[in-house]
């Protein structure tokens, strides 16, 4: 056994040469295919057996035939290529269950054998350029693997699979030759090939320095390998080959062989060359940062044009090694790090992608755009994990993308390079565009007439893929991995102690799980119906009752809290219960079980479709709206804040009509875009600053910052919530109107827009701090911003016809308070914000059901069909009445207290001319509201209104019962709320007491 | 005079150049497949004058230790160059042999006629 562990160097690229020459005398693909399996799934133990050893006893030297290095050829293992190694051979063995099914239907079967023959060379060749410690060795290796390559391109079913793989031959093969003249440079100038040798000799004894000859070593090896690992704009070969490869070897070329040939370049900049002499001698880091960008957005813009969905994720992955030499351009550690870690990151996911095309190619033979219409619902696993893939290129916090973008974001910031912040962010943007195209098309178009469905479901397939996704999932380890910091032995011996279920600790998590478990027991009840509701019922009791019952312990002062993962140094998921965060909570969580009542009223009444999905997203909002409000830091804030975002899109779309997939685009896109372009920068301006994004009683950044800086880093946050619907970023509100009413409801009262303000007020309080913000007159400018704004919506909802649209600019509107009342920056404002939340909530919540009711009972949409409904719907019109009241804030009724904080708090803050916006507001309120209800007491109905077989008779029609008991209860609320202000106030007072 | 003696002095490099960027243009140039794969195998070819040029040593024999030699070429770049031939052999075996599939597939093995069939498609 120890024998073969010193032998293990060599064992990485014999055994693999040793099984392709096997596997050539196979007759029968399967048997290839198996022996092949069996090869690539040992290659991962080598690996690991590798790393181990790395880890624990440091490099490893092995001597090829005996000969000492520099003289003969070393194989040399440190930390950086063993981490390559498992990465190759991981991802080697997880498309191997893929490729049998997928091999057998693209190839034909008497080239089976070849086939697997060549891929066992080609991981042959990756893995000997990883594992090789010799310049020229390496080029070996480089052509080995570069050959194979091309004859596993040029195996696909399609002709241009030939041109792709000629094309590929000659710029591989000029690459290649790149490389070797400059080795040959390296050897005349060195007499060395071994790579320690040459950067020792290279080194700073060199008396050489940047001497001709080096320079123009340096020179032809980065073109070569920029060759190899398709930097713009040396990446024409790219999009050709990988579109019309087999689609096995598509997913592992992809993960792979230009990974290699990133570690080549790190390897021969940072090892070979050092970076004083290859990054900073000349300008080659600028010039590679120039490339890196323009792969960045050229690349992205190209694959959101693209219509072959294969050529799509191939233009995704030259973008994607864009960001990875991007990090090797910033030449410091943050910078490498993210390239590093997004090597493995986009190894994983693109991966995963391309499984999850190849399965959807085996399934029905297609891989435009157009043919995917609607196979989100006949494959639902493989595209599940194209959309944690997505998600994944996309970095959405969360998954292994984000972690790597963090790191690049902060390599540029401290390269002094802040501009390239907001391009890696930019790009992230149009990432959502191509990756939304696609999973739009396949999740909510209707399938196209033509019936191609294969009777056998590719269900290894889409396992595999969704294996591969699965990762992505886990990925906080693989960035803690990347960065070769082990940790989490710590955490895993919290877990058991968590599962009690006992302290506020675990109580305030379970409030975050509950609903998250309930997503996942919903759809198991799919085919049941009332099982199904039961479920969702229950789980938003149990969440109602875990909120409530965390109420008396931060009364008395508790601040219940744990820290869950730590995702990166500094970066850790981590929750904390204050007041604000609970009064959210406990309105989010209490108005949840109203709204599921409703739901089932309202879903069952109008009999939609995918009700199951529904109830899935739903629950899954209610989490993350949950997990945002007891985050801790504000990057636990930003990835609830995201996840509610994503899990709310589905909902969006749900009529999935061509209206509905608009509405969803604004809503994506806005959303995506503000809290990326705006959001993350200042969460990571806030950590340059501050050196922390805990968030803080009082708030957290340092003293010395100047008025115009804060002022600057709060407008990225007010304009970067996107959720609180400051304009001009609002429209994805009434865009959003196209949803079911349960949704609008939820969004508009609950979760969504609430989410916003909240996470408005909870920056002013813990980021800048109340008092802070007030002395030095940053948000002074906000505060006029935020009155015109409300103003502006008020008056634009005057002009809106259809009820939804009007309440949704109300929304708009409404929301203005609490943004302004946290510009106020004083405590009272702060109080009348937080109550506004809680008031708001209850009383647009009544409207919206209401228009819900109405859609529901007689499908009216537009508010001149609804002279004289109250007497058909006196109950829901009375409702609507009160909830109106509440929003203008009359007396006895609970939106009248957030308008007096607020305007106390104006008089404190000096600012007189804000009262006279809230007077003047309350009175377009009325305006736009009041004549609603008017309207449907008083107005005669129109005699031809009814166009869905209800008589026009004076009979009573209302709608479902769970409806009418659902909005009755919160007409009640807001009536209810009204006496009771002060605990509200007594529950946010602790928050700003501390000065 | 001193101009001529340079020329004279790095003659093989001056070769070796011409080599490289005659066969990289051929490449660049051409549109026909077979022709583009000669140029790539004399871009290659010039690799092997670049590192035996400053092997051969004048004068000098192969390196086997015998006591009538005293100047030794330096092997290691030829053997180099033995396994950079193989590998051009290959590239070159492969290339033609994919030019071959691909005039069956097209009926062309001109890259521009063949761009103009695909966007036809």
């Amino acid at each position: 056994m120890k024998s073969i562990s010193a032998h293990l160097p060599a064992l990485v690229v014999v055994v693999p040469m040793l099984g392709a020459l096997l596997s050539a005398f196979f007759r029968r693909g399967v048997l290839a295919w198996a022996f092949a399996l069996v090869v690539s799934w040992l290659m991962p133990v080598i690996a690991f057996g590798l790393l181990d050893q790395v880890l624990s006893g440091g490099a490893i030297s092995y001597r090829l035939g005996g000969w000492q290095p520099p003289i003969g050829i070393e194989y040399r293992v440190d930390t950086l290529n063993a981490f390559v190694l498992v990465l190759i051979s991981v991802v080697g063995a997880v498309v191997m269950p893929f490729a049998r099914r997928s091999v057998a239907f693209e190839i034909d079967g008497d080239k089976q054998p070849w086939f697997y023959t060549m891929y066992l060379l080609c991981l042959t060749g990756l893995l000997g350029i990883t594992v090789t410690g010799d310049a020229f060795n390496l080029f070996v290796f480089l052509e080995i693997s570069s050959l194979a390559t091309y004859v596993i391109i040029a195996m696909g079913r399609d002709r241009r699979s030939l041109l792709g793989a000629y094309q590929y031959l000659i710029m591989g093969t000029i690459g290649a030759t790149f490389y070797v003249i400059g080795v040959g440079l390296l050897y005349l100038v060195t007499g060395t090939l071994n790579i320690v040798d040459l950067a020792a000799r290279l080194g700073p004894a060199f008396d050489g320095g940047a001497s001709r000859p080096v320079l123009a070593a340096l020179a032809f090896i980065t073109v070569g390998i920029s060759l190899k690992l398709a930097l713009f704009p040396l990446h024409v070969w790219l999009p050709g080959a990988y579109a019309y490869a087999p689609s096995f070897a598509t997913a592992f070329l992809a993960g792979t062989a230009t990974k290699v040939a990133i570690y080549v370049m790190i390897r021969v900049f940072f090892s070979i060359f050092g970076p004083s002499l290859s990054l900073k001698s000349i300008a080659v880091s600028e010039v590679l940062m120039v490339l890196s960008v323009a792969a960045m957005v050229i690349a992205s813009l190209v694959a959101v044009f693209e219509a072959n969905v294969k050529r799509l994720l191939a233009y995704s992955s030259l973008a994607q090694v864009g960001y990875i030499t991007l990090g090797i351009s910033l030449a410091n550690v943050s910078g490498l790090t993210g390239s590093i870690v997004h090597l493995l990151n986009h190894a994983i996911m693109k991966t995963a992608l391309f499984l999850a095309i190849g399965a959807v190619v085996y399934r029905c033979g297609a891989v435009k755009m157009a043919d995917l219409a609607g196979i989100g619902r006949r494959m639902p696993l493989t595209m599940a994990a194209f959309v944690v893939g997505g998600f994944a290129i996309i970095g959405v916090p969360g998954t292994s993308g984000f972690v790597s973008k963090w790191y690049l974001a902060l390599g540029a910031f401290d390269r002094g390079w802040w501009p390239l912040v907001f391009v890696i962010l930019a790009t992230s943007l149009l990432a959502v565009v191509y990756i939304g195209r696609v999973v739009e098309i396949a999740w909510f178009r209707e399938p196209s007439a033509g019936g191609q469905g294969v009777g056998s479901a590719a269900v290894d397939a889409g396992a595999a893929a969704a294996a591969c996704g699965g990762y992505d999932l886990s990925r906080d380890r693989y960035g803690a991995f990347g960065d070769c910091r082990p940790q989490g032995c710590r955490d895993a011996g919290r877990w058991p102690e968590m599962m009690l279920f006992a302290t506020p600790d675990t109580q305030a998590l379970a409030a975050i799980v509950i609903p998250f478990i309930g997503a996942i027991l919903i759809p198991l009840a799919h085919r049941i119906p009332n099982l199904r509701e039961t479920i969702t019922l229950a789980t938003a009791a149990l969440v109602a009752v875990t909120v409530w019952g965390l109420l008396p312990g931060v009364l008395a002062g508790g601040r219940p809290g744990l820290e869950l993962i730590q995702v990166v140094p500094g970066l850790t998921i981590a929750f904390k219960v204050e007041p604000l965060g609970l009064l959210f909570a406990l309105v989010a969580g209490s108005l949840w079980i109203v709204n599921s009542v409703y739901s089932i009223g309202y879903m069952r009444g109008n009999d939609e479709p995918r009700q199951t999905s529904f109830y899935v997203c739903f629950a899954v909002a209610i989490g993350a709206a949950i997990g945002l409000a007891f985050s801790a830091n504000l990057f636990t804030l930003f990835l609830f804040y995201e996840i509610l975002t994503l899990s709310t899109y589905p909902l969006v779309t749900h009529k999935a009509n061509d209206e509905a997939i608009r509405g969803g685009r604004i809503y994506l896109l806005l959303l995506i875009g503000t809290s990326m372009l705006l959001l993350l920068p200042a969460i990571i301006g806030t950590w340059m600053l501050a050196g922390t994004i805990e968030l803080k009683q009082g708030g957290i950044l340092p003293a010395d910052l100047s008025p115009a800086l804060i002022g600057v880093l709060l407008a990225l946050y007010m304009f970067g919530i996107g959720k609180a619907a400051l304009m001009p970023f609002h429209f994805w509100l009434p865009a959003a109107m196209v949803a079911p009413t349960p949704v609008s409801a939820l969004l508009h009262a609950v979760a969504v827009v609430k989410a916003g303000v909240f996470t408005v007020l909870k920056v002013v309080v813990f980021v800048f701090g109340v008092d802070r913000l007030h002395a030095t007159g940053a948000s002074e400018w906000l505060v006029y911003f935020s009155s015109a704004a409300l103003l502006l919506a008020s008056v634009i909802a005057l002009t809106k016809t259809n009820l939804k649209a009007r309440l949704a600019y109300s929304t708009v509107s409404q929301l203005g308070y609490v943004v302004l009342a946290g510009a106020l920056a004083t405590s009272m404002s702060v109080t009348g914000g937080a109550m506004q939340i809680a008031m708001h909530a209850a009383g647009k919540i009544t409207l919206f059901f209401c228009a819900g009711a109405i859609y529901v009972a007689h499908h009216k949409t537009e508010i001149a069909q609804l002279d004289g409904i109250g007497r058909k719907m006196p109950v829901t019109m009375l409702a609507f009445l009160v909830g109106s009241m509440s929003i203008i804030g009359l007396p006895p009724l609970g939106g009248v207290w957030p308008k007096w904080a607020i305007g106390v708090g104006a008089w404190d803050a000096g600012h007189a001319l804000v009262i006279g916006v809230l007077m003047v507001s309350s009175l377009l309120n009325v305006a736009y509201l009041i004549p609603i209800a008017a309207r449907a007491f008083f107005a005669k109905p129109a005699p031809d209104d009814d166009d869905h077989g209800h008589h026009a008779a004076d009979g009573i029609e209302e709608a479902p019962l769970p409806c009418l008991l659902a909005l009755c209860t919160t007409a009640l609320l807001t009536l209810v709320l009204f006496f009771f202000p002060d605990r509200i106030e007594a529950l946010i007072a602790p928050v700003l007491a501390a000065r | 005079m001193d101009l001529l003696q340079r020329f004279a002095e790095h003659y093989n490099y001056i070769v070796t150049i011409f080599l490289m960027v005659a066969g990289l243009y051929i490449v660049i140039a051409r549109s026909n497949m077979i022709k583009k794969l000669i140029g790539l195998s004399l871009f290659q070819t010039s690799v092997y004058l670049l590192y035996l040029t400053p092997a051969k040593i004048i004068g000098g024999t192969a390196p086997i230790l015998d006591p009538a030699y005293k100047v030794y070429s330096n092997p290691l770049p030829h053997v180099l160059m033995l396994t950079a031939i193989v590998v051009g052999v290959a590239t070159l075996a492969l290339g033609l042999a994919l030019v071959v599939r691909i005039h069956e597939a097209y009926g062309t093995m001109d890259e521009d006629d063949i761009f103009e069939k695909e966007s036809d498609a």
